[in-house]
């Protein structure tokens, strides 16, 4: 709360939220990309990519094998 | 630029060096001397950064009806333009404004993609103004308030503070009392709490629904918290891309 009596200036801050890349730390995105179902199908990897773009990161589905051997 | 960049750059554009040194000899010799008063307006940077801003035109508008109604049609469109403006950028924007008049009052980005922005504000200057704030969650964070988001509950000057993020706007509306650093502090821990519920609850669906999950879950549990206050709204708007 600002002193009623204080009449300089005032830092306003807003934070940004919760990051979605720290879900995404190794712990998370461990348990993320275990629970696709069937991570080879064509769906499951072109899923997989909806959710990578979201937070800016771009894969080729074709390419995406890799990521369930973490 | 520095503010005496600023100054050097009007002083030669106006060719205001001669008036100066007619001045000084006015001050040394003041007999039958003619004294302009001389108005400068010097342009804020980053608010020229944000005019400069590409317009997304394909998203939908926000309209009066997803806002409170205390805010002008200008307002309105301050409101949607500036979600046109930010809804591409990868780091914070925020801007203050008079929600009667529409007029931005200032305007700061997070330039070294912290997760946070920051605005230096003088509220001696804003006493006849109605002031609310909007700033926008890029798509790599999520939309909700976080607990570091509440700090308007603690500002006398500020009546709402509005998140603009991809898919979601949220409004808290807190204009009538100010809210001591105790019952901040504790809206913060429990936003924190609801955070860790809601990605374990989110941790037990399929992989691709984990962030849309979290963001639903947490997104509930803090509204029915928030609005079991007093003096206190939280408006979620759900919004098309």
């Amino acid at each position: 709360m600002v002193n009623p009596n204080y009449d300089g200036p005032v830092i306003v801050v807003r934070d940004a939220g919760y990051s979605k890349i720290e879900l995404l730390s190794p712990e998370y995105r461990k348990k993320v990309t275990q629970r696709v179902e069937n991570p080879n199908s064509i769906s499951g990897k072109y899923k997989l990519k909806e959710l990578f773009a979201e937070i800016g990161i771009i894969v080729n589905p074709e390419a995406m094998t890799y990521l369930y051997k973490y | 630029m520095s503010t005496k960049n600023h100054i050097i750059k009007i002083v030669r554009t106006l060719h205001l060096d001669d008036l100066f040194k007619s001045m000084k000899e006015c001050w040394n010799d003041p007999r039958g001397g003619f004294l302009i008063p001389v108005t400068v307006k010097l342009t804020d940077p980053e608010y020229e950064r944000y005019r400069h801003l590409e317009i997304n035109w394909e998203i939908s508008p926000i309209t009066k009806d997803d806002l409170p109604e205390e805010f002008s049609p200008q307002a309105v469109k301050t409101v949607d333009m500036f979600r046109r403006k930010t809804f591409d950028l990868p780091y914070e924007c925020m801007i203050l404004f008079d929600y009667e008049t529409g007029n931005i009052i200032s305007c700061n980005f997070s330039d070294d993609f912290e997760d946070k922005v920051e605005s230096e504000i003088y509220p001696e200057f804003l006493k006849t103004m109605h002031i609310a704030s909007i700033h926008n969650h890029p798509r790599q964070y999520c939309s909700p308030p976080s607990s570091k988001n509440f700090q308007m509950l603690g500002l006398e000057f500020e009546e709402f503070e509005l998140i603009s993020s991809q898919d979601e706007l949220w409004i808290l509306k807190s204009n009538e009392i100010i809210f001591d650093d105790e019952t901040i502090a504790e809206i913060r821990k429990k936003s924190d709490e609801y955070f860790d519920v809601a990605m374990d609850d989110a941790n037990n669906q399929e992989g691709y629904h984990v962030l849309d999950c979290q963001n639903r879950c947490y997104g509930d549990m803090l509204l029915n918290y928030i609005n079991k206050f007093d003096n206190i709204e939280l408006i979620r708007r759900y919004l098309d891309g």
